[in-house]
């Protein structure tokens, strides 16, 4: 179960990053060339890929497995918050929720203002920084379980493939991908594998062994949705 | 230092605040707890939750 869903969850994470990153890319590739947002963007891949196959595996090899569940539990725990906080603003209203096509005309806004130097900084800081959460989860997953690096990064090169042959299609930023959705699951999913590889690192025993993470999920779930309520906006008349 | 903190937990203090609270009431009363220990881990990240939506919207 855990390798499913550790693909599913790296997948839907990588998505929500890359549709970001492919907006940057997609405002540089317009205003200052393709050929500099596209080396720009494969310099950063190549980073984050050997990043992550470089830690991963070392992780593994050199930290015991419960010390490595405990801190990578707090840390998945800890990017959870981030994705399902921002989440639950957003769908209560008190935050904007992410519109790609307004990230596009600000990103070309700023980038006439600037030098061309700046252009392949931007590329390259984009894809950098919205794929190093991909690839510290993708990390996170395939130390705290063996067997998982795989499927792991299966889910985030998969995503990530759909999203660059997708944008390179299309040429245009994604405005219909529901990206607000996938961060508010991405948050619960992150969440849940934090409490749940925090507490077995801590020691502490689940009633219901690993079928315990699907209860995890509905709490998580079932709380966020409460609290989406819970803190709505009334509308204006 | 700042943007190492953002990146991790978003800028959020009562985030990191819950899970070191649960963390250091699930050592010292692990014992007391029992079976129940799992589950009131659980509960304290929950509220921890609620408790980080009450913080300034970033």
């Amino acid at each position: 179960m855990h390798a499913w869903v550790a693909a599913g969850t790296t997948f839907l994470a990588s998505a929500v990053e890359c549709v970001e990153a492919a907006t940057i890319v997609l405002a540089v590739g317009y205003t200052a060339g393709w050929r500099t947002a596209l080396s720009a963007a494969a310099w950063a891949i190549v980073l984050l890929v050997g990043l992550a196959a470089l830690l991963g595996p070392a992780l593994v090899l050199w930290v015991p497995l419960r010390v490595l569940q405990a801190v990578i539990g707090v840390f998945l725990a800890l990017f959870g918050y981030t994705w399902l906080r921002k989440a639950i603003w957003r769908y209560s209203g008190r935050k904007a929720m992410r519109d790609e096509q307004a990230a596009f005309e600000a990103t070309i806004a700023q980038l006439r203002e600037q030098e061309r130097k700046f252009a392949f900084a931007t590329a390259f800081n984009g894809v950098l920084l919205e794929g190093l959460e991909v690839s510290v989860v993708v990390i996170t997953f395939s130390a705290a379980r063996a067997g998982t690096f795989l499927w792991a990064a299966a889910g985030a090169l998969a995503a990530a493939a759909i999203v660059a042959c997708t944008a390179a299609l299309l040429r245009h930023p994604f405005s219909r991908v529901p990206e607000n959705a996938m961060g508010f699951i991405v948050g619960v999913m992150l969440l849940s594998f934090g409490t749940y590889w925090s507490a077995e690192g801590l020691g502490l025993r689940w009633w219901a062994g690993e079928f315990t993470l699907v209860w995890i999920v509905a709490a998580y779930l079932f709380t966020a949705m409460l609290l989406v309520g819970a803190w709505r906006r009334p509308a204006r008349a | 230092m700042r943007s190492a903190y953002k990146f991790v937990a978003g800028n959020s203090r009562i985030a990191p605040a819950g899970i070191v609270l649960a963390v250091v009431l699930e050592l010292a009363l692990r014992g007391a707890l029992g079976g129940w220990a799992a589950p009131c881990y659980l509960g304290i990240l929950l509220l921890t939750l609620a408790a980080a939506t009450l913080e300034p919207v970033q």
